[in-house]
């Protein structure tokens, strides 16, 4: 618990082996580092089948803050955990798309149930 | 052809008043108190008044439009600067408000000294009425041309007919992604019958759509490709690999069931 303290801007929480990380709207590249780093120690202390991260309360993202997404959820992904991105606003989706992103290694849901019933299939298939 | 140039240069006064007197549209002069000192016949007939009631008043006391007596007068602009300044404002004559036109232009003596201003107003309501009209119409059918409907609870269907440029595929972006945040799809399919053809700015605009629905957490099947379209995009060497497409609509809607894990079956 030590870990999260440093970094309070961001909601970790677990549920059915996810962890669901919720970033706040004015969230920093410093902020993402701490929570990354924070969320790979969880996932080697106990089995984590997956990372939802939500990104519902975020208002806007440029290709900066898309990139250390991006490259958070690579980091994750090397450590066996599905990374699905969650609940990303039209707008954000639409300004996103008007940047040329390459969305190809993205998993993306619409919600957080729709997000949890895609990690928990996705282990089904790979047993 | 010179000479008769160099007659009218010659001509008298009264005959270049009647000159400008026939011009159909305003024209009127100002000193530099804006004290109005000519006014032709079409000047007179808009506002509706008689050559006595204008003579010597100030123009904003004639015109009374939204520019009078503010920064935006184009008169002041044009007195000040000596250059040709026009604008849009609107008129208020007999109570009611009309769209004008009008360009002002500096007035100068033989040393070159601005004296004053000429201004010609050109009645645009006309104009005006059908640029309003033609932007209500575009706005109708940008509304009509991209309807994204509700198939199937889970399930959305945006047909596209015509052509398909940039500002369409931004609004049936637009339009799509509110209607998947409102409806909690899981599947959209999008069906391209209609577009007569396909070159590599309408795929790479479809390519757009499928990566934006993909972020929502939406799959994208791209249905009614026809044989045609079909052999063009091979030929125009443009990768939809990572797109599913089906030939039509309804195969389309079987993969969409597929995906939410649906059947559909004959009753015993």
């Amino acid at each position: 618990m030590g870990d999260s303290s440093n970094n309070l801007s961001t909601s970790i929480t677990l549920v059915k082996g996810c962890l669901i990380v919720t970033l706040p709207n004015d969230i920093t590249d410093a902020d993402i580092k701490v929570g990354v780093g924070n969320i790979l120690r969880r996932i080697e202390k106990s089995s984590i089948r997956g990372v939802i991260l939500n990104l519902s309360m975020i208002s806007s993202v440029d290709t900066y803050l898309f990139k250390i997404l991006e490259k958070a959820s690579k980091t994750i992904s090397l450590m066996g955990a599905v990374v699905v991105w969650v609940g990303l606003r039209p707008g954000v989706v639409s300004s996103l798309i008007d940047l040329n992103i390459d969305a190809s290694k993205i998993k993306a849901a619409m919600d957080l149930e729709q997000g949890l019933s895609m990690i928990l299939n996705d282990n089904l298939n790979m047993c | 052809m010179e000479d008769i140039i160099q007659s009218f240069q010659e001509a008298d006064g009264m005959i270049k008043m009647q000159i400008l007197e026939q011009i159909p549209t305003p024209v009127m002069a100002v000193d530099k108190e804006f004290r109005v000192t000519y006014m032709n016949d079409a000047g007179k007939r808009s506002v509706n008044k008689k050559w006595e009631d204008i003579s010597g008043k100030k123009c904003c006391d004639i015109w009374n439009s939204s520019h009078c007596n503010t920064e935006e007068c184009r008169m002041r602009k044009a007195i000040d600067s000596g250059k040709m300044h026009s604008a849009r404002t609107e008129v208020i004559i007999d109570n009611f408000k009309k769209p004008f036109e009008y360009y002002a232009v500096p007035l100068k003596d033989v040393q070159g000294n601005i004296i004053g201003g000429l201004e010609f107003v050109i009645d645009i309501a006309e104009r005006i009425q059908y640029e309003e009209r033609l932007k209500e119409q575009s706005h109708t059918i940008r509304e009509m041309s991209t309807p994204t409907i509700e198939l199937w609870s889970g399930v959305l269907v945006l047909p596209v007919v015509g052509v398909v440029d940039s500002m369409r595929a931004q609004h049936m972006i637009e339009s799509m992604l509110n209607k998947i945040a409102e409806t909690h799809s899981k599947v959209i399919i999008m069906d391209i019958q209609g577009v007569a053809a396909v070159d590599t700015a309408v795929a790479n605009h479809i390519i757009k759509i499928t990566v934006a629905t993909k972020l929502m957490g939406c799959e994208c099947i791209l249905s009614g490709i026809t044989p045609a379209v079909a052999q063009t995009i091979i030929q125009l060497g443009i990768d939809m690999v990572n797109i599913k497409t089906k030939s039509t609509l309804s195969d389309g809607l079987a993969e969409a069931f597929k995906i939410l894990n649906l059947e559909v079956k004959n009753k015993e």
